[in-house]
């Protein structure tokens, strides 16, 4: 049985997969498309012949994305570089959080004497630092992960070969940090602790804030550009 | 008699200029009014006005704006800037000189062969 509404659902999906159109353009194609609908409806055709001439007068989505390229061509590229820029900065971002979340928890923590557990070697390179380290990764892998799964532009993203992009730069953030904390844990995993450990908790949130600062700017610039 | 693309795409601005300074209207509207007053001759396909209306939003010559249109759906209706009239009076002098230059050589043509 054909539903008019799953149908035109899944015309959305595919134009939406289509790189150049934000969520207004694909609102107005809509309404179009549903105009057209009925008014061929009314001149006798049933629905689903309504529907499926409605979307050949449309145009095909490759055909439709590429008129609108044309229109507006800076829009792709302004779309694809803010998603590579806001991809390297997320990873960065992540990585520098895990980092200071470690350094303060261990700066809050080492201070409890006797707690040799999670205060390992003083200045946090034992495990309770790689595994919160780990954490934070993981959890950002996965809400980026979900993002990419329901967000509309997302789609875009995947078929620019985005998804793949993302996971291969998570892996390798992974290894890497993998090795930072081996290598640190190897060289001094035997320093006492002291001064050091404040100094490095107090480098680590300006770092923190300065990158904070830069995703969210760009996370608003790409927002404006997907909504405009 | 159907256009050839070079005159359909070269016409479509002034079109679409010209039916705004009319009154608003919203894509779907703005098709189905071309096909009328043509008598069905200019056979616009649907896809490529809105990137054309996207084009005239971008160059300032039209405004667009959201309205619950009366099927209860969100619809979006374009309206003609004043920067949009300007350039249809240029548009309208100069579509005016070269049917007015045709014409004369039509004329004068069919007036020969009297």
């Amino acid at each position: 049985m054909f539903d008019l509404n799953t149908a035109i659902k899944n015309w959305r999906t595919a134009l939406a997969a289509q790189p150049g159109f934000s969520d207004a353009d694909l609102d107005e194609l809509e309404d179009h498309l549903r105009e057209e609908v009925g008014a061929l409806e009314a001149s006798g055709l049933s629905k689903e012949e309504a529907f499926l001439v409605a979307c050949r007068r449309l145009g095909k989505p490759e055909d439709l994305s590429g008129e609108f390229a044309i229109a507006d061509p800076e829009r792709r590229r302004s779309f694809r570089l803010s998603w590579m820029i806001t991809g390297a900065l997320a990873l960065l971002f992540l990585l520098l959080a895990a980092e200071v979340l470690t350094n303060f928890g261990i700066g809050t923590l080492g201070r409890i004497p006797g707690d040799q557990f999670l205060a390992l070697g003083g200045m946090g390179m034992g495990w309770f630092s790689a595994g919160l380290k780990l954490a934070v990764l993981v959890v950002g892998g996965l809400l980026i992960w979900r993002l990419l799964a329901t967000d509309r532009s997302a789609h875009r993203l995947k078929r620019l070969g985005g998804g793949t992009v993302v996971v291969v730069a998570l892996v390798l953030a992974g290894l890497a940090l993998a090795a930072r904390v081996g290598s640190r844990v190897y060289f001094f995993g035997g320093l006492p602790g002291g001064d050091m450990t404040s100094v490095a908790v107090f480098l680590a949130w300006i770092q923190f804030l300065v990158l904070l600062i830069l995703p969210v700017l760009l996370l608003v610039g790409l927002w404006r550009l997907v909504r405009s | 008699m159907t256009l050839n693309r070079e005159l359909i795409a070269a016409s479509t601005t002034p079109l679409v200029l010209s039916i705004l300074s009319r009154g608003d209207g919203y894509g779907y509207a703005l098709i189905k009014e071309v096909q009328d007053l043509s008598g069905h001759r200019i056979a616009w396909s649907d896809g490529m006005l809105y990137p054309v209306l996207r084009r005239l939003e971008k160059q300032g010559l039209i405004a667009s704006y959201w309205r619950v249109a009366e099927s209860g759906r969100k619809r979006r209706y374009y309206r003609i800037e004043k920067d949009g009239r300007r350039e249809l009076s240029r548009w309208r002098e100069q579509w005016e000189l070269v049917g007015g230059v045709l014409d004369r050589l039509w004329g004068k043509e069919a007036g020969c062969s009297t």
